[in-house]
């Protein structure tokens, strides 16, 4: 689908008419077919290695053929260790990652909303310029910002909390900029000022009126809110001091760490089929979301 | 009938009680701080949560709260940070030796001598005490667990090419020449980890190498000391004649080649042997054996180096600094502590008592049922107790170990000699060091 908006801008834009959109219009060429072709083999490549891995025993790691499943299989048994290794602790990682992830798609997806709003349908004092503070910010790296945050959470005594987390997460500076354009975009002023003269409320016009013309652009922020808290390793590691808190992410790279460092009774297979476990939730996201965010990509390239 | 063998049994466990009240001859600790207080440590040691039960239970009044994040990059992120910010670090931390000085300089470890440590040094195999007490007054941290040097190889193949155990490094080259013509260079006599800088300064380590050292407020730095030049030209020798191999540490290639039977010997610390077993499984199983590093002079006694290892600092964070030494010490010194992360974790104790444990010469157990049920903890406590006391590491350390292998890649690549690699190292290094406001020379 990636690919198809990347070779064929034209395609995607003339798409309005009643072909679904992402389809070509007309077959490749065997040349793109090959080039193609080998590009999805080396995109899949790693994928299709961590699937032979993950049946392996350790042992079997380094003595068998890398992208070729294994007889016996440890499949069953890496499973096992998985979801029992330190009292079943893998568990409690995946529900942490998704209630951090959860929360922080549907907080940033919100206040993306709002503010977005604020800066597209209204004109206050000094509204250019925190827009253009704003916009800033996305430049600056989270991990700058890891000793400030450290030292709030741990000021207003959230460190070590789930709090510590998800509060830093909800903010999204990326998520408002879009926001803001799917509003000039999607949601017309003068439709809110006929709302507003049929005389609904300033919250009905937001949440039932708006927010609805917005779906794209909310599923696009969520999406992007979900992935990287999903992904985040380093504001974890610094507030947060307790196994039970870990997300996935801290806590496979400390197994991995731990083999590592250790050398004894190394689990590389183990962790590998964690790390497959690890991206499942993110793969039913696009699949079950990508169609609202596609869509919503198009309309926006299309009215903007 | 009945009575001798009860008194029999009487006898043994009165045997065993005074057997084991030698061995557990834990040094009298310092005396608890009462009041409750709850430290808390953080420590990728495996099993660390059980071990410490037995210290709450001497100590009723002390709880530990462990943090596990594995060790590595990660973990001194955090402790770095917390230790920046003045606020969220752990009384109790695990750091390595090559990183002490790094958090020294943060001013943010405690002096241990101020809470009774010093009284602790003799206790320790003397250099572990070196790494933690560099000019011998304040002590920054506890030994904890150590990486002495030694020599593991395969039996069969020594045997099967007719080479005898070497002794010395002359041996050492002669045999890598016999084994290379015989097998017709399908066997690697050693392997020369390029990419492990401190595996290197061990070597140099062993024949009295010191590549940093503090000089007041400053610092002197000689990565292509004399030690360093005679230990890489030798290699570069022995890879040149395709005698040595250079595979990469711990990756599948070097682990592939090792239980082919591709590889003689190679050179590993006290925690290699574990990672031998572990992944190689049953591949080679029983074949290899450890023995003393091959000496530059033949007969005198074992001279070795280190590699890896950590200790325990404690924060000046700490409120409860006295609790936290007192904790420090018995981790590292208690025989209960030691016994169980050998058990655990493989950790190789700093405690020169600890050498000695029972536990460490088990030979039914991995790592030496590995190695043909040899008791290789043994060779390996002789290897710690001839380590050279004199060894200092510099807090731009990281940066030295990447630039290594940069200019050990060109020495293999045939652009540079193996004293240019070693003098562009020093060079690079230095410029990096003044560039980040260092006083070195």
């Amino acid at each position: 689908m990636t690919t198809t908006n990347l070779d064929q801008p034209q395609t995607v834009k003339t798409a309005q008419a009643p072909r679904p959109p992402g389809r070509p219009r007309q077959g490749f060429s065997p040349l793109q077919w090959a080039a193609l072709s080998l590009f999805c083999i080396y995109s899949l490549l790693p994928l299709w290695w961590v699937l032979t891995t993950m049946t392996k025993s350790n042992g079997q790691l380094y003595s068998t053929f890398g992208l070729w499943f294994t007889s016996p299989s440890n499949f069953a048994e890496n499973v096992q260790i998985l979801f029992t290794r330190d009292n079943g602790i893998f568990l409690r990682w995946l529900l942490n990652s998704i209630l951090y992830a959860g929360v922080s798609a549907v907080g940033s997806m919100l206040f993306a909303a709002m503010g977005g709003y604020a800066f597209s349908k209204f004109r206050f004092r000094g509204s250019g310029p925190m827009f253009n503070i704003i916009l800033a910010t996305i430049m600056v790296p989270s991990t700058a910002l890891a000793l400030p945050i450290f030292l709030l959470m741990q000021k207003i005594g959230l460190i070590n909390t789930y709090w510590a987390v998800i509060l830093p997460s909800l903010v999204n500076p990326f998520g408002l900029y879009l926001m803001r354009l799917f509003w000039d975009a999607g949601f017309p002023t003068d439709l809110m000022e006929a709302a507003r003269i049929d005389g609904a409320s300033e919250s009905k016009i937001f949440w039932q009126l708006g927010l609805p013309l917005v779906r794209g652009g909310l599923v696009t922020v969520a999406l992007f809110s979900f992935v990287g808290a999903w992904n985040n390793f380093f504001l974890p590691l610094v507030v947060v001091n307790r196994d039970t808190l870990f997300p996935l992410t801290l806590g496979l790279s400390v197994w991995n760490q731990t083999s590592v460092s250790s050398g004894q009774d190394p689990i590389y297979t183990v962790i590998v089929l964690g790390a497959l476990v690890s991206i499942l939730p993110l793969i039913i996201a696009f699949l079950s979301l990508g169609r609202y965010w596609q869509g919503g990509l198009t309309s926006g390239a299309t009215k903007g | 009938m009945k009575k001798v063998m009860l008194s029999l049994s009487a006898l043994s466990i009165s045997t065993l009680l005074l057997a084991g009240s030698a061995l557990a001859a834990d040094p009298a600790f310092p005396k608890a701080p009462s009041g409750n207080i709850t430290l808390e440590v953080w420590s990728w040691v495996p099993g660390l949560d059980k071990t410490v039960a037995s210290f709450e239970k001497a100590y009723p009044n002390i709880k530990i709260k462990i943090l596990n994040l594995g060790g590595g990059p990660a973990t001194y992120t955090k402790l770095q940070t917390a230790i920046k910010a003045g606020a969220g670090a752990p009384d109790v931390a695990q750091v390595e030796y090559g990183f002490l000085p790094a958090f020294a300089d943060t001013g943010g470890l405690a002096d241990l001598s101020k809470y009774g440590a010093g009284d602790y040094e003799e206790y320790f195999v003397p250099w572990t005490w070196g790494q933690v007490s560099p000019d011998g007054k304040a002590v920054y941290a506890i030994p904890q667990d150590t990486g002495p040097f030694a020599m593991v190889y395969r039996n069969d193949i020594l045997k099967k090419y007719g080479v005898a155990v070497p002794k010395t490094w002359d041996e050492y080259a002669k045999a890598a020449a016999t084994v290379k013509t015989k097998s017709k260079g399908t066997v690697k006599f050693g392997n020369f980890y390029s990419t492990f800088a401190p595996w290197f300064m061990a070597l140099a380590w062993a024949d009295g190498g010191q590549f940093f050292k503090r000089d007041g407020d400053g610092w002197i730095q000689n990565l292509n000391n004399a030690s360093a030049k005679k230990v890489l030209n030798y290699w570069n020798g022995m890879i040149r004649r395709g005698e040595v191999g250079t595979l990469a540490g711990f990756s599948a290639d070097y682990w592939n080649a090792a239980g082919a039977g591709k590889l003689a010997t190679n050179m590993e610390a006290a925690w290699g042997p574990g990672g031998y077993a572990g992944s190689l499984g049953t591949k080679s199983a029983g074949m290899w054996r450890a023995a003393p590093l091959p000496q530059w002079t033949a007969g005198g006694s074992i001279k070795s180096g280190n590699w890896g290892g950590s200790s325990n600092v404690v924060t000046t964070q700490s409120k409860n600094p006295q609790a936290a030494t007192l904790f420090a010490l018995w981790l590292n010194l208690s025989s209960t502590a030691i016994t169980a992360d050998w058990n655990n974790g493989g950790l190789f104790p700093a405690s020169d008592a600890g050498l000695a444990l029972p536990a460490l010469a088990v030979t039914s157990k991995n790592p030496s049922k590995f190695f043909g049920g040899q008791n290789i903890s043994a060779v390996y406590a002789q290897a710690s107790r001839g380590v050279n006391v004199n060894f200092e590491w510099a807090p731009w350390f990281p940066f030295v170990n990447d630039n290594y292998t940069k200019q050990i890649d060109r020495m293999l690549k045939g652009q540079l000699t193996p004293d240019q690699a070693l003098d562009a190292w020093q060079a690079e290094s230095l410029a990096y060091a003044k560039q980040n406001g260092f006083t070195v020379k």
